[in-house]
């Protein structure tokens, strides 16, 4: 087994570890001791790129590490130290994060007095957009349940009109049954444009 | 940072983690207590083109240029105005922004991104002389 070192300060293993729990417990008070944001999760499989495969790591960030990149206190060399990520990507990540939130603090009116006031901010602030990240997830989910509906309403209208026009039984579906599930559709179809043009209205 | 583990014992993390080489020292000592016949292996890594020396030269002087670091306005449109990459735009409101933040509260000045007040801004040069 090995340790890579990347010349750009990149360390990783060639491979998963098999470790006793014991070597696990250690490791990872190590690893606790060192960084400030440490967290298990259990995996099915492990990735299989390694150092010197990539460019870039990116890496999502945490709750925690959003509200470290607003410790004023620390400078951005101290912040990157701490949190094992490059010096660029949490100078990037500081610029986009404190600019956010000193908008949403101007928006919802809150002075920040001392630089101790920021933790509940920064936790409401974020609670705030997580809120907002799932609504947009939900609401993109809907309208792409909603396309694929008027889609195959869309195509199952095609094949009644042609039931219809034909005057043949096709599929098991008779002429008669083609006529009423048509009507059916097309009332559906109509359902889904209003509702569409409210919510579009609303917004 | 986070740790992956299976049920059946292997550990690994989840991406590369970027350490300083004292951290490193420290990690490779800690690694070979765990397990003496670990080896370490140097690794060339790729570097992303705009690393290479492509990014922005330009000083960042200008009161109305950090007016807008401070302001609303989103990374594009920054970069729009004055000419500069959005790179350049992100990289220079981490330092600054962060530096200007701090300086602002623990003098009890308050501002908002829709209200920058260039004076401050210009106090601000005048007293740490970061910029």
């Amino acid at each position: 087994m090995k340790i890579l070192i990347g010349h750009k300060g990149n360390v990783d293993f060639d491979e998963p570890i098999k470790m006793t729990n014991e070597q696990k417990e250690k490791f990872i008070h190590f690893m606790t001791s060192m960084f400030f944001f440490v967290e298990e999760d259990v995996m099915t499989m492990l990735r299989k790129d390694r150092v010197g495969s990539r460019a870039e790591w990116p890496r999502d960030w945490s709750e925690e590490e959003l509200a470290l990149l607003y410790d004023l206190g620390k400078d951005t060399n101290e912040i990157s130290e701490i949190l094992g990520r490059t010096w660029m990507s949490v100078d990037l990540k500081r610029g986009d994060f404190i600019v956010d939130f000193q908008k949403w603090l101007s928006e919802k009116g809150f002075v920040m007095k001392k630089v101790e006031d920021v933790k509940d901010l920064i936790d409401k602030f974020l609670k705030e957009k997580e809120k907002i990240k799932i609504k947009k997830r939900l609401d993109k989910k809907e309208f792409r349940d909603r396309l694929k509906e008027i889609e195959n309403l869309e195509s199952n209208k095609i094949t009644f009109k042609k039931i219809i026009s034909i005057g043949l039984p096709w599929g098991g579906v008779t002429v008669k049954i083609a006529k009423s599930k048509l009507k059916e559709i097309e009332r559906k179809i109509k359902l889904l444009e209003e509702k569409q043009r409210l919510e579009q209205h609303k917004n | 940072m986070k740790i992956l583990t299976t049920s059946d014992g292997y550990v690994d993390f989840e991406k590369p983690i970027h350490i300083t080489d004292d951290q490193t020292e420290k990690f490779i000592t800690l690694m070979k207590s765990l397990f003496p016949n670990i080896e370490t292996k140097n690794i060339q890594e790729p570097i992303k083109e705009f690393a290479l020396g492509k990014g922005d030269k330009k000083g960042w002087g200008d009161l109305n240029e950090l007016a807008m670091l401070l302001g609303p306005e989103d990374n594009d449109t920054i970069s729009s105005k004055t000419g500069r990459s959005t790179m350049s735009i992100r990289a220079k409101r981490g330092d600054f922004v962060a530096q200007f933040t701090k300086w602002a509260i623990e003098k009890g000045y308050t501002y908002s991104p829709n209200h920058v007040d260039k004076n401050l801004i210009e106090k601000f040069r005048k007293e740490t002389k970061i910029i």
